[in-house]
């Protein structure tokens, strides 16, 4: 058997491009699983996939192993039938291999490559911080189709340009990523959605004059203790959170509107209406930002819809 | 100075280099605790310095570990290793309070004294008071393409607050003709290229995740 100098070239995509080792060594063990079985064998795996390159020009003999055939160079021993990444539990959907390498060649988003060999991912676990709840979502299942065009994109380039989003969206999009999640406004009134970590939303990611509109909290309820860091920084403006259970929380510097509970949780704020979010739990932001130069630094002044 | 968040430890600016910092929020802690107080952006070594870093070494362990899903991988020399095997993901905390986190992707790792130094890269939006220095970082990012990571360290006068500093050595922010369309008088957009440390403790674990 022979490799073709299209796999060929491919392998050569893999190996100059972008990634871990590891990773260049997984897409190039699914290119060659995909060129193994357009030759007609249909359960296969590639073992010795740490120098998959070199099989280019090594003679390469099907064995079975544990019942799993197996590639592998000729004369080389197999010391463990190799593992399937958790990705795989379906099995390997060797028509994306050139898909995968494109991916991995390409340094596409971190949450992406979680399934191993760079493929999208398909199934995201998510923890309320609080406890309070554990989610196993699907992509095509639990997200909408506009949820899942951003998802993908943030996996991109961490953050994506939006007219509106609705508040449910970004609780999905947070929970997919297990990350926070914000939108936050330019002067010039458009509205971006911003990945941050799974701690917090990074000042970095933030571009001079933005602000933020709404933001949300990794937890299933919550207190006026989360809070604490977001109305020392809180403007005059009303911004909002939306944690995982899907509550909006507004606050503005001059405190939480939303009422308490007896047990100190806090709970919807019945019959208001925010400027930035319209009556269908869309966020879509101010009307105006401006960002006042003075003497003491800039002032911005923020004007509702 | 620069526009970004101040440290509640020492009140000076915060750059936010993963390992050098920390994000400690409110919905982590007890808010009764003293620890609680410094809720907010804190450097790394400001959080290990001091004697409540222990106690937010303890509320994130159990918050990741317990609500997050994590699971225990490792403790040793103070690190406690927790990882997500199904995202190939870990965040260590160290019993000062440091931590760090390092998820499969991109990232290369070369080996370090002590450990492994991770690639990281990111976009970074910077802003200064002071225009001069905006417009001289502009001119060389246009010029050069690059600017070393330390010209804005020393600029904050933030240099004694790294923790890892020599992982810091080859760190420069790299011109992009996207983020060029964000640059203002007096901030400056560009991609941040530098490497993290993660100690031997914790690279064991990365390397079977």
């Amino acid at each position: 058997m022979a490799f073709t100098d299209l796999t060929l070239q491919e392998l050569d995509k893999i190996e100059h491009g972008f990634g871990t080792p590891e990773d260049k060594q997984r897409a190039a063990a699914v290119l060659v699983t995909q060129w193994l079985v357009t030759g007609g064998l249909t359960v296969l795996s590639v073992q010795g996939a740490r120098n998959s390159r070199a099989l280019a020009s090594e003679p390469i003999e099907i064995i079975e192993q544990n019942g799993v055939k197996v590639a592998r160079v000729l004369g080389e021993s197999t010391p463990e039938a190799p593992s399937r990444p958790a990705s795989h539990a379906n099995g390997p959907n060797v028509n994306s291999t050139a898909e995968s390498a494109r991916d991995i060649e390409h340094g596409r988003g971190e949450a992406g490559e979680a399934t191993g060999i760079g493929k999208p991912r398909m199934t995201a676990e998510a923890h309320a911080l609080d406890g309070m709840g554990h989610f196993t979502l699907e992509f095509t299942r639990d997200l909408s189709p506009t949820a899942r065009g951003l998802v993908r994109k943030l996996e991109n380039q961490g953050w994506v340009r939006v007219d509106e989003i609705a508040k449910d969206d970004l609780v999905q999009i947070s929970k997919w990523f297990n990350k926070e999640v914000a939108v936050v406004q330019s002067p010039y009134g458009r509205l971006r959605v911003i990945l941050g970590t799974e701690t917090g939303i990074l000042k970095e990611s933030i571009k001079e004059g933005e602000i933020f509109v709404v933001h949300t909290h990794p937890v299933m309820r919550s207190s006026p203790g989360h809070f604490g860091k977001d109305l020392q920084k809180a403007g005059r403006h009303v911004e909002a959170v939306v944690d995982w259970s899907g509550q909006v929380t507004y606050y503005s510097k001059s405190g939480i509107m939303n009422p308490r509970g007896a047990d100190g949780i806090l709970e919807p704020l019945i019959g208001y209406e925010a400027g930035f979010i319209d009556s269908d739990g869309n966020v879509i932001g101010f009307a105006r930002v401006d960002i006042i130069d003075g003497p003491t630094g800039t002032t911005i002044k923020v004007t509702s819809k | 100075m620069g526009d970004l968040e101040n440290c509640e430890v020492c009140a000076r600016p915060v750059l936010e280099l993963e390992g050098q910092f920390e994000i400690l929020q409110p919905y982590y802690a007890e808010s009764e605790d003293p620890a609680f107080k410094l809720a907010g952006w804190v450097h790394t070594l400001c959080l290990a310095s001091s004697s409540l870093g222990a106690s937010w070494a303890r509320w994130r362990t159990q918050h990741f570990s317990g609500a997050r899903g994590y699971e225990v991988a490792s403790e040793a020399e103070g690190w406690i290793v927790l990882q997500d095997r199904r995202r190939r993901a870990l965040i260590a905390f160290h019993t000062d309070g440091a931590s760090v986190a390092a998820e499969h992707g991109n990232a290369t790792i070369m080996p370090c004294p002590g450990g492994g130094c991770m690639s990281v890269e990111r976009d970074a939006h910077i802003a200064f008071s002071d225009r001069e220095f905006v417009a001289r970082i502009q001119q060389e990012l246009t010029t050069a393409r690059s600017v070393p990571l330390s010209r804005v360290v020393d600029k904050l006068e933030i240099r004694d607050k790294l923790q890892w500093p020599a992982v810091l050595e080859s760190g420069e922010y790299r011109f992009s003709r996207q983020l060029q369309g964000d640059w203002s008088p007096r901030s400056f957009a560009a991609r941040v290229h530098y490497r993290k440390f993660l100690p031997e403790v914790v690279l064991s674990v990365w390397n079977t995740l």
